[in-house]
């Protein structure tokens, strides 16, 4: 042992695994992937009765076998690290189906503490049980918390270090019935003496599943007597011997569960049932789904509002104390220029724009999952979702689109094959906060009163792109893959604000915002030498892109600086107001100009405001979507795509609403 | 002709008797739908599919094209 313990904590999803690892990791957290997998890793430190445990949270999965990415880094995990302790937790309120779980943790290993969680709301559901029992049943200490409260912990603690130290040995017992027992005995004894390196009991199992990685394996190794051995037990099981080796975990799950656990029996409806009579309804779903992303809209935009001035206006006075320092100091112009109206300028645009809109709009989003309505989202909107080629789950990355795409591309992770690819090329297309305040900028200039009727057509828009998107993907590049849906509807519970909070803002949203600062300032910073180079009178670089992009302008109503505008906005989307004052000669920086409203209003019609904001919204990801999207795919091809398809979309309907719109006014 | 859980009706127990074929229904197996466990049909989602099921004292979506795939037979009310 290396001066500390390392305990992997492992368990289904939405049981609290997370509560229990930030009430003992506290501020010691790190957030990583897991090696080269798109499977987020959090691991950290803390200090117990004298011991310093490494805790590993394993990804939450439903089994050790249903070949999801998820399973796959855990089952890897534990057999390459080796932890000291597996902490298995489980929900009281849904045992038999956590057992399955821990039984398959426990024939990885025999150092093993079950947790079970939530035996509070459990006894409020009628639910009495039997910990000492439960642990006599399976040969596993067994402890009862609270992760919420805190209650149960420390007894948790010191038995986790007494399995760690030695100082107690857990004597794990999973019986799968007499048939299966007898052949798993046999090969044990012959896995004994072969010595192969992985459990005996466990490779038995797999070998009885007929598991195709470790038949071969042994192969590799020459136990071609095992093999045989094996062979004869799967004839005498009969066929389908995985599927067998499941009922019988669950037949043992379930007599355990029977034993421990007394159950006064419920009059009615639980209370999940009764909130999902009201929030599945029929009829009433989806207007209420609306509403409440018409609040959550109008909570994120006002009150991020005065926070954004604020950020806004201090970067400001940064911007002119930094440009009074380096004029001073005798920096040449144009590194005062890239530094200030450039890196300066760039990145608080970003910051100021982008942290009081996501910090409200993710903290809101990370609360309604907690509770439990978001699979209830993906529920509801599976079956549009399936008319082309997608599912329920691809509808949440979208709503997450609309704070930004960046976290939307994260958020893919929760689908695998092709339905992981669609959400992810497609959801992009949602317009942003970048995007959605330059809209509501512009929509509020040029339509008044009308331009929240405005705004809502342009998002339907960008609904309906999205759909057409998808369709085109699945018919031309992923036909044929079909990973299914079957997803579980936890019940309600009450969404714990402060630990959310904290998690939303450190996950999400800071790493997100740092790194597109990151991008978007040195690629600020060139556009400003692009505009403002070659000093004196010749054209800047800027103004020959303008020209060579005007034909494209025309054809879709609009012109060539417009388009530049655009292009300099693919660091940030939310300066393209100030790179439309770059290219109209308003201004030499991003920083804006407040003639820029009045010039746009002379010069632009209603329809030319509009058809500016339908390519906009739609044109291409931003250049850290489209680096998120890269190492996320981890595909030329998709990221190509992902950056074709929406240009291609926006091209297409851009030019249809211009020559539309013609049609009408004439 | 057999009885699917596409086919159960809304508020009735059924007990599953056969998860067929392969692919990503079998997924369902690892969740505890396995040959002998009690399933109740909930609803449907607004559009006519998925529907909700209870199953373990736990709530699981699943499409009809995979409830098609779960033969049931009547238990209880």
């Amino acid at each position: 042992m290396n001066g500390y313990l390392t305990v992997a904590l492992g368990g289904n999803p939405n049981i609290g695994k997370s509560t229990l690892f930030n009430l003992l990791t506290g501020q010691n957290q790190h957030v990583g992937n897991w090696p080269g997998k798109t499977v987020e890793k959090v691991e950290g430190c803390f200090r117990a009765n004298g011991k310093t445990i490494k805790l590993v949270d394993l990804p939450g999965v439903y089994s050790l076998n249903d070949g999801t990415l998820e399973e796959a880094v855990a089952r890897d995990f534990l057999f390459r690290e080796k932890p000291d302790v597996v902490l298995a937790m489980a929900d009281a309120t849904n045992l038999e189906r956590n057992l399955y779980l821990v039984l398959q943790l426990m024939e990885l290993t025999p150092r093993l503490v079950l947790a079970v969680n939530m035996m509070d709301v459990a006894q409020k559901q009628g639910l009495t049980i039997d910990i000492s029992k439960l642990s006599a049943a399976l040969g596993v200490p067994t402890v009862s918390i609270s992760a919420a409260t805190g209650q149960g912990i420390d007894r948790l603690l010191e038995t986790v270090i007494r399995v760690g130290e030695g100082a107690l040995t857990p004597a794990p017992r999973v019986d799968y019935g007499k048939e299966i027992e007898t052949c798993l005995q046999k090969l044990d004894g012959l896995l004994e003496t072969a010595a192969i390196g992985w459990p005996p009991r466990w490779t038995a199992v797999k070998l009885l599943e007929n598991n195709p990685a470790v038949t071969a394996a042994l192969k590799k190794a020459g136990h071609l007597e095992i093999l045989k051995e094996a062979a004869a037990c799967r004839e005498l099981i009969g066929p389908g011997g995985e599927r067998k080796i499941i009922a019988a975990l669950y037949g043992f799950t379930h007599r355990v569960v029977k034993e421990a656990v007394a159950c006064r029996n419920q009059e009615g409806k639980t209370f999940t049932e009764k909130l999902d009579d009201i929030v599945l309804h029929r009829l009433a779903a989806f207007p209420m789904m609306i509403a409440l992303l018409g609040i959550i809209f109008a909570v994120t935009l006002f009150g991020a509002a005065p926070l954004s001035d604020g950020l806004a206006a201090f970067f400001t006075w940064l911007a002119g104390k930094t440009k009074v320092t380096f004029v001073s100091s005798g920096a040449s112009w144009w590194v005062t220029g890239a530094v200030v109206d450039g890196l300066i300028i760039g990145t608080g645009t970003v910051i100021s724009v982008m942290l009081p809109t996501m910090a409200i709009f993710f903290v809101i989003f990370a609360l309604l999952e907690d509770a439990g309505l978001v699979p209830r989202l993906a529920f509801i909107t599976d079956r549009p979702l399936k008319a082309v080629g997608s599912q329920g789950k691809h509808c949440v990355s979208c709503l997450l689109a609309l704070g930004c795409s960046i976290p939307a591309v994260f958020s893919t992770r929760i689908m695998t094959g092709s339905h992981r690819l669609l959400a992810m090329l497609t959801s992009p297309l949602l317009p942003c906060n970048g995007r959605l305040g330059v809209m509501l900028a512009i929509t509020g200039a040029f339509f008044g009163m009308r331009a929240p009727f405005v705004m809502v057509a342009l998002i339907a828009l960008a609904a309906a792109v999205m759909m057409v998107a998808t369709f085109l993907l699945h018919r031309i590049f992923l036909r044929g893959d079909n990973p299914g849906f079957v997803l579980e509807l936890p019940p309600y519970r009450l969404p714990r604000l402060y630990p959310v909070m904290i998690r939303t803002l450190r996950v999400n949203v800071w790493p997100v915002l740092t790194r597109a600062a990151l991008v978007a300032a040195p690629m600020t910073a060139a556009i400003w030498l692009l505009s403002n180079l070659p000093a004196g009178s010749a054209p800047s670089v800027t103004a020959r892109l303008a020209d060579l992009l005007e034909p494209v302008g025309l054809f879709l109503g609009l012109d060539g600086k417009t388009l530049v505008a655009a292009l300099y906005a693919l660091p940030a989307k939310e300066v393209v107001l100030g790179a439309l004052a770059i290219t109209n000669g308003l201004s030499q920086g991003l920083e804006g100009s407040a003639a820029l409203e009045s010039y746009l209003l002379a010069r632009w019609s209603g329809l030319q405001a509009f058809t500016f904001l339908v390519f906009f919204m739609l044109y291409l990801p931003c250049a850290y979507t489209t680096v998120v999207i890269y190492k996320e795919s981890k595909s030329l091809k998709w990221t190509a795509l992902a950056l074709f398809l929406p240009l291609a979309l926006a091209l297409a309907v851009t030019w249809a609403v211009h020559r539309l719109g013609l049609l009408l006014i004439k | 002709m057999p009885l699917t859980l596409e086919k159960a009706a809304r508020g009735r127990q059924y007990l599953i008797k056969e998860i067929q074929g392969g692919g990503p229904v079998l997924r369902v197996l690892d969740l505890g739908l396995v040959p002998g466990t009690a399933i109740e049909f909930i609803r449907c989602a607004p559009f006519g599919d998925p529907g909700q099921y209870k199953v373990r004292g736990f709530y699981l979506s699943l499409r009809k094209e995979e409830a098609r795939h779960i033969l049931v037979e009547a238990a209880g009310p």
